[in-house]
């Protein structure tokens, strides 16, 4: 077990590496340099601002540079926020994203597994429609029609919560269900398929006919092997999550990373944008980890082998 | 039983999205209608005593001398002191400094060297409020070196190259080849004493005055910027200090920032706003729906917003910043494509096509549907420039003009006609298909409607089809700057108030000028205005200078740019919005 | 016990082939799938609903009066059914059906070129995904070992680089467009369906059936095709229902950021986007966009349900 985790942390390693070269020549390739805005400064200054943030090196020589840097821990200093390094503008953006994706997950893993498995459970009924209903909701709204809609229903016309801002625990109550409703009709669409083929199998019956009360037939064998397809969406599901945050944080006015991410390609910052793409890399190669171990708990079918 | 649930939900999905339809709808007539007659507690404003919140947009670094971006020099108004300033007029008035006086140079130059008073018992205070230090000359002094130390790669450098020896300062020390040594100690700026301030220019400079307001000339604390190190320098509230009417307190990046009265401030006897909130929204809904639920004060509002608010019966103000928007034209012609590395030879070099198109679009019907707002149709190039012979230089020029604007406001097909017909012979074009022009767009919605409408009107008034290439701005800007375009719609906004800071831009040496004119005339008419000392003559000259872009089109102007805003209930004046001063709250008062 | 006449027995005959013979047709897998499918009126109503969006995706542009990119410049902002009053088409009594957007255009002609954009983008981005997925993970899955090693490292290289890094680049180096987004969408779809195929096949070679066949010596191709595919179709199909929601989504996403399809191609998410920006005064031009997607995005799950339930076989017999 430590041998396989240990194998691919070093897997992780190299594809954070291999990811590291490939978004460096890539920026690289992107006509067009982040030191020029509306109005042109002089060509000396232009050559001060290289110099300042070491462009003015040949490209192969950035690159170990960087590589370095990336090495000992330093994602460098940020161009379009002057003189602000990268690791801070993480470390202060980074928890807000964190705490907002974490409650859209769990929001959609409890809320989606649920109405999943009685939907399966309640095969045909109102509660299967319902909750096959919200789920179809959930996927059929893209989130900035959501999140817009929401807002202006529930905090413009019925005050229940505030429009934005990021701070009280009512602040948060929006974005986290703008957020999470996508990947809560995923979860509980994925869980129902899987969740009615766990029903129909043979040890199903088995249980039944040794007597097993329902409850525990559908809490000790059905659910956890229904749970399965589930936990391999977890990784692209955290995926999604952080990603779809870019809309969520710009509707809600949340000061997390999301926004650098798509702001920093726009403005061509290629520290920011190397380093978030670095920092988004490693945490997705995380996740996969974690869910593969999860797969292996879950499972006891599946063995991993170092 | 399945099946049939599964159809009603069917139903039940439509029905929602329907039901959703019709209640968005009623609420707008309903709930809005009720006050339509009733302004008085529409709209109260934030709850907090004594403070407001204010929209602000990109804010990404707070060392003055880094500064680029209008609302940061906002922001930096309230913070920071430089040696004068601009009161609600636009007029000069002291800040840090109490009075100033000038005298000849050496060589007997009028107006050549400036003495400044300083205003004693300035402090500098951090973020808590706790006095640190006297605000004395040294501080004026560290801070203009900073601008010009090549390390700091300052974009604003140029306010200090006014001085005597800086440009040549800032060349030698930036490593440029050939340049001669100077040393910093010979640059033109000295304290004579800890409250007085000399100057010394390098070329006559009847606005220096504007230049010195300029947010980024302000002071900076040498020992202590020295403790946090430049690199820190300005990255949060407690690695700043401050001289201004407020301090900061709290800055969280791309989301908000909190100033708070600085009670050390000389006038801070006047100042009745203990709080201001600087938030930063990317999305116009939730702008308009925390104003309506109270979470902000005054937001920018777009046109169609502006229509609700006058529909409620709710004032809505109004303010010019000098944006002047035009379309930058590739105007490079076959001979000299040779000195551009990258460029592109356009059909636009031929003038009476550019005459055509400007003859074509029709300036009012693109505000009308694109923005919806009070924009002007541009009937000259430069906004926001106090005039001589007029108010605005604006005025002046349509004076000059037998009142009529430079560019015309409505499109003129048959006009428009007359020059593409000679364009096409100019281009050794048989036909108006023949020509191949894009218009390079930035992406941005209202970017992408302005192409689709000029698109049109040139399709409908003049019978050409041009394509629209959307780029992202980066891309967009380089390929400006590369001269690899046709057309490409961009905006100009004065630095000082001087007709310089616009006009300048058109001389063939200007990094600015992205259009490959170089007219000997321009650049002559242009430098004949620095040794004009008589402001009428010298505006004259500016006049003419427009007359000239206007007959040489480099630039098709299309509006000038006014900026719908609301204000909540909460303030009852005081707050000031005009040319160059994107921001001023300082005086702001409120409601009981 | 009822009494049975013997003249209603026949002698079949000597034929070892005639004697084993099953009168009752034979029904293929297809065959089946495809009867269980038509007698579900939900699965049924969800065709028609796609084939309506596809059918006035195709014709209405074409057949309308109105250019979609014509602008009535005295029409911005009309209501639904408004005749138009424009002096091209003045007296014609033509209406614009979904009334115009901020620049005077017809909304209904825009929406159905919104729906050729989104919808093509969403067909061929659900085809890529199903094939680049199932193939990449089922062989992933299948062999395992270094192989399996080597092709999940490289899927979570390429999952490792943010979506929307991979637009921008191409749309810059593309040039802009809906074959880029298809394409850079297809880069990364197809990831989810890989990994879901993959996992599925690692958990269905462990299982007797697997076992048993590769004793009694299927080939490779054999059992792919006739034991794991079978298998995992169920759970394929309900994420390539999946898929196609996402593709429009992505679509709609990246519109809402300002790097879907270029002027003058407009889709359904980039309607919608114009549409939200002013959606509390004029609200039609966020619904209409919205339902469009959303209606298809509801019947592809429900046919997709309805694909799954007849697909499944599990359910057969």
């Amino acid at each position: 077990m430590l041998r396989y985790i240990l194998k691919r942390i070093a897997y992780g390693i190299l594809t954070l590496f291999a990811l590291m070269t490939l978004t460096f020549f890539m920026m690289r390739a992107v006509p067009g340099t982040p030191f020029i805005g509306d109005k042109t400064p002089s060509p000396t200054t232009l050559a001060n601002m290289e110099a300042k943030y070491g462009l003015d090196k040949p490209p192969i020589v950035q690159y170990f540079i960087f590589v370095g840097n990336c090495l000992r821990g330093d994602l460098g200093i940020s161009i379009s926020y002057e003189n602000r390094s990268v690791n801070q503008i993480i470390a202060d953006s980074f928890p807000v994203s964190m705490e907002l994706g974490a409650q859209a997950i769990i929001f959609a893993m409890i809320a989606g597994i649920l109405l999943g498995a009685v939907a399966a459970v309640k095969r045909g009924t109102i509660v299967d429609s319902l909750s096959m209903f919200i789920a179809i909701v959930g996927v059929s709204v893209p989130s900035f029609i959501l999140g817009a809609v929401l807002q202006y229903f529930l905090a413009v016309k019925l005050k229940l919560v505030p429009v934005q801002g990021w701070g009280t625990f009512a602040q948060t109550l929006l974005p986290s269900f703008a957020l999470g409703m996508s990947s809560l009709a995923t979860v509980s669409r994925l869980m129902r398929t899987s969740m009615l083929d766990v029903l129909s199998q043979d040890y199903i019956k088995t249980a039944k006919a040794k007597g097993l009360s329902q409850g525990k037939i559908l809490w000790r064998h059905a659910l956890r092997n229904a749970i399965m397809p589930v936990i391999t969406i977890i990784g692209p599901t955290v995926a999604a999550v952080f990603t779809g945050s870019f809309v969520v944080e710009s509707i809600f006015n949340i000061p997390g990373l999301g926004r650098y991410f798509v702001m920093s390609i726009k403005d061509m910052d290629y520290t920011l944008i190397s380093g978030t793409t670095i920092f988004y890399g490693a945490l997705l190669i995380l996740c996969t980890l974690i869910v593969d171990l999860l797969y292996g708990v879950v499972d006891p079918r599946i063995k991993l082998e170092g | 039983m399945k099946k049939r649930i599964l159809s009603l939900m069917l139903a039940a999905a439509l029905a929602v999205s329907l039901f959703g339809c019709t209640d968005t709808g009623d609420k707008q007539g309903d709930g809005d209608g009720q006050n339509t007659n009733q302004v008085t507690g529409l709209y109260p404003g934030t709850s907090e005593d004594g403070a407001i919140t204010v929209e602000i947009n990109t804010m990404t670094v707070m060392n003055t001398i880094l500064m680029t971006y209008a609302t940061e020099l906002a922001v930096a108004r309230h913070c920071w002191d430089a040696l004068v300033k601009l009161d609600d007029n636009n007029q000069v008035i002291g800040a840090a400094a109490e009075s100033w006086e000038s005298a000849p140079n050496a060589e007997g130059v009028e107006d050549m060297v400036w003495t400044f008073h300083l205003r004693e018992g300035a402090k500098w205070v951090d973020t808590e409020g706790n006095v640190v230090a006297d605000v004395t000359a040294n501080d004026f002094v560290f801070a203009w070196r900073e601008l010009l130390n090549p390390d700091n790669a300052a974009e604003y450098y140029g306010f200090a190259t006014v001085f005597k020896n800086a440009q040549a300062y800032y060349d030698y020390a930036s490593g440029v080849e050939g340049a001669p040594e100077v040393s910093i100690e010979d640059v033109g700026f000295y304290a004579q004493d800890d409250y007085t301030l000399v100057v010394e220019l390098e070329d006559p400079l009847p606005y220096l005055l504007q230049y010195l307001k300029f947010e980024v000339m302000s002071p900076i604390y040498q020992p202590f910027y020295e403790d946090v190190g430049a690199e820190a320098y300005g990255t949060a509230p407690d690695k700043m200090l401050y001289n201004g009417p407020f301090r900061m307190t709290e800055w969280v990046l791309e989301n908000t920032i909190t100033t708070v009265k600085n009670d050390e401030w000389y006038d801070a006897a006047n100042v009745s706003l203990q709080t201001i909130h600087w938030d930063k929204y990317t999305d116009t809904n939730t702008k308009l729906n925390a104003f309506q639920t109270g979470e902000i004060d005054v937001i920018d509002i777009t046109g169609e917003q502006r229509s609700q608010f006058e529909a409620e019966g709710y004032p809505v103000n109004n303010w010019i910043a000098g944006y002047s928007f035009f379309y930058y034209c590739n105007v490079i012609q076959e001979e000299d494509l040779g000195n551009y590395e990258g460029a592109k030879l356009s059909d636009m070099r031929s003038l009476n096509l550019r005459k055509a198109i400007s003859y074509a679009i029709d300036r009012e019907r693109i505000i009308s549907t694109v923005y919806k707002n009070d924009n002007e149709p541009s009937p000259a190039f430069s906004l926001g420039i106090s005039g001589v012979s007029a108010p605005t230089l604006g005025e002046a020029v349509v004076a000059a003009n037998g009142g009529e604007p430079l560019y015309p406001p409505n499109a003129d097909a048959t006009k428009a006609q007359e020059y593409l017909a000679l364009a096409l012979e100019d281009l050794g074009y048989t036909d108006a298909s023949q020509i191949n022009i894009s218009l390079l767009t930035s992406e941005g919605s209202q970017n992408e409607l302005l192409s689709q409408v000029v698109q049109e009107q040139l399709r409908q008034n003049l019978g050409i089809e041009v394509s629209i290439d959307v780029v992202t701005i980066t891309e967009a800007r380089a390929r400006r700057n590369a001269k690899n375009y046709d057309m490409f719609f961009g905006g100009w906004g004065p630095d000082y108030d001087d007709p310089m800071t616009d006009l300048d831009l058109w001389t063939s040496a200007n990094g600015n000028n992205h259009t490959g004119y170089a007219s000997e005339e321009y650049d002559a008419l242009i430098e004949s205005t620095k040794s004009e000392s008589d402001p009428a003559a010298r505006e004259q000259l500016f006049i003419e200078a427009e007359m000239m872009l206007a007959e040489d089109m480099p630039i098709i102007p299309v509006y000038w740019r006014h900026e719908d805003y609301v204000v909540s209930e909460k303030i009852t004046g005081g707050l000031l919005r005009l040319p160059f001063q994107y921001y001023n709250l300082i005086y702001t008062t409120l409601a009981d | 016990m009822e009494h049975i006449a013997k003249e209603r027995f026949a002698h079949v005959g000597e034929n070892a082939r005639d004697r084993e013979k099953i009168s009752r047709p034979s029904v293929t897998f297809l065959q089946d799938a495809m009867r269980r499918l038509v007698s579900n009126k939900v699965a049924m109503v969800c065709v028609i609903i796609v084939a309506l969006m596809i059918l006035f995706s195709v014709f209405a542009p074409i057949l309308s009066p109105f250019e979609f990119q014509e602008q009535h410049y005295d029409e911005l902002d009309v209501g639904m059914f408004t005749v138009c009053t424009d002096p091209n088409s003045a007296g014609n009594g033509h209406m614009h059906i979904f009334g115009t957007d901020t620049l005077g255009r017809d909304l209904f002609t825009r929406i159905w070129m919104g729906g050729r954009v989104s919808l093509i983008i969403a067909f061929a981005s659900a085809i890529v995904d199903f094939f680049l997925g199932a193939i990449y993970g089922g062989i992933s899955g299948y062999f395992g070992g270094t192989l399996d090693i080597i092709l999940m490292r490289i899927l979570e290289i390429i999952n490792g680089i943010p979506y929307l890094m991979i637009v921008i680049l191409l749309m810059i180096i593309m040039p802009p467009g809906i074959i880029t987004i298809i394409v850079a969408y297809s880069l990364v779809g197809w990831i989810p369906m890989a990994r879901l195929v993959r996992g599925q096949v690692v958990a269905l070679k462990q299982q007797e059936f697997v076992a048993a066949a590769e004793a009694m010596g299927a080939s490779t191709g054999r059992m792919i095709a006739r034991h794991l595919l079978p298998n995992t179709l169920s759970v394929m199909i309900v994420r390539v229902t999946l898929s196609i929601p996402s593709a429009i989504f992505s679509e709609a996403y990246l519109s809402y950021l300002g790097l879907g399809v270029r002027p003058p191609e407009c889709s359904w998410g980039s309607l919608a986007q114009l549409g939200i920006q002013n959606f509390r005064l004029y609200p039609s031009q966020l619904i209409i966009p919205a339902v469009c997607i959303s209606l298809t995005m509801l019947a592809f799950n429900l046919f997709g349900d309805g694909l799954r339930d007849a697909f499944d076989p599990k359910l057969r017999r």
